[in-house]
């Protein structure tokens, strides 16, 4: 199989199995720290049938991957591209990394080096942006190692377990890419 | 501010419900300003829309307003006439969070940094004395020059600026993101 372009140093970005994934991504809702770092909703169990059922209506307006690991070919996270404009060239992008036991490890800064390069060498997208929680620092470091640079935030906008935390902004464009990309990154 | 303030009414304009019989047609004239258009739309592309579509779209708004409870839309009409000017929509609110996104549409004529101004303060108001929001934002740029400077004078600050994000005119522009908090709003309050 080659599939060089979804292949990075430590993972590789495979398709969602509908039938068996949802039943690994409700497993991982369970941990509700994942949740709150992954989405700013209200943390919820989904079963797999609901997970299972948003993919199925979703898939067609986003490009949404597993994260698996080269070493054994475990599906350890999630990221996808969504919110395309085509006029202008930008998507969305989210990941989460849902084995706890992962984090921190460089397997979602691969990941996301791997969709950029989906996005501006095969999408032909100017722009890749993403929204971040200020409490996630990890995440921000791992962003900005890839690239993205810090395009503001809305102050407070995210109450969690009493307080207050912003709502990060970070984009990276094509050039900005490209010049990593000569740099060798 | 108190419970005796009109919150439905300004100095000369008055927020109304919309009516899609009547306000639809209107509004696809407003959408060949593009500038109009690109605030209704939800994907980033602006272009003018049939009364058809317009009627469609804000009856399926104004249905999912009544279903969920965390949407609400208003007409702007002029006190003097009842002439339909626009709309203030917060089309997505986090009771969790206590945040909305919003917009001001004004078309025609009547697209005035005054007017849009006052329909800025009176949407303001609406989320922080009525919907008790922490904050509120709403997203524009400088291809849109007299709505940024109504945000500045009704005393949002630009939080987020994301590079090259928009494409209009033949030429890329940043989105700016103009925010007002809760505590931001009374302090002006305090202060006029």
């Amino acid at each position: 199989m080659n599939n060089a372009t979804f292949t990075g140093k430590l993972v590789r970005l495979v398709v969602m199995d509908l039938e068996n994934d949802p039943q690994l991504l409700a497993g991982w809702d369970q941990d509700s720290e994942f949740q709150r770092f992954f989405n700013d909703e209200a943390a919820r169990r989904n079963s797999p049938a609901q997970i299972r059922k948003f993919f199925q209506d979703e898939l067609a307006c986003m490009y949404s991957f597993m994260i698996e690991r080269l070493e054994d070919g475990r599906k350890i996270g999630v990221i996808d591209l969504s919110g395309v404009n085509w006029t202008v060239g930008n998507a969305w992008v989210g990941i989460g990394i849902g084995e706890r036991e992962m984090w921190g490890r460089g397997y979602g800064t691969d990941a996301m080096r791997v969709i950029l390069r989906f996005a501006f060498e095969e999408l032909n997208l100017r722009r890749v942006t993403l929204s971040v929680f200020g409490f996630n620092q990890r995440g921000i470091a791992s962003y900005q190692k890839v690239g993205f640079r810090h395009e503001g935030a809305i102050p407070g906008a995210l109450l969690r377990a009493g307080e207050r935390h912003d709502l990060v902004f970070m984009g990276i464009l094509r050039r900005e890419w490209e010049a990593l990309q000569q740099n060798g990154q | 501010m108190n419970l005796t303030t009109q919150l439905f009414e300004s100095t000369n304009l008055k927020l109304d419900f919309y009516d899609p019989d009547k306000d639809a047609s209107e509004e696809s004239s407003f959408t060949y300003d593009l500038n109009y258009a690109w605030l209704m739309s939800t994907n980033g592309i602006a272009r003018p829309l049939t009364a058809y579509e317009i009627k469609k779209m804000r009856e399926e708004q104004l249905k999912r307003a009544d279903e969920t409870g965390t949407k609400f839309y208003f007409a702007v009409r002029r006190k003097a006439d009842n002439k339909f000017l626009g709309l203030v929509m917060f089309p997505w609110i986090s009771w969790t969070h206590r945040t909305a996104a919003f917009r001001v549409l004004i078309g025609g004529e009547d697209r005035s940094g005054e007017i849009l101004a006052e329909v800025l303060r009176m949407a303001l108001r609406y989320a922080f004395e009525e919907l008790n929001l922490y904050s509120a934002d709403c997203t524009t740029g400088e291809f849109q020059p007299e709505y940024l400077e109504a945000c500045r004078r009704a005393g949002m600050q630009e939080r987020v600026r994301q590079r090259e994000m928009v494409f209009r005119g033949g030429r890329l522009w940043d989105q700016v993101m103009m925010v007002m908090s809760q505590d931001d709003w009374r302090k002006q309050q305090r202060e006029e």
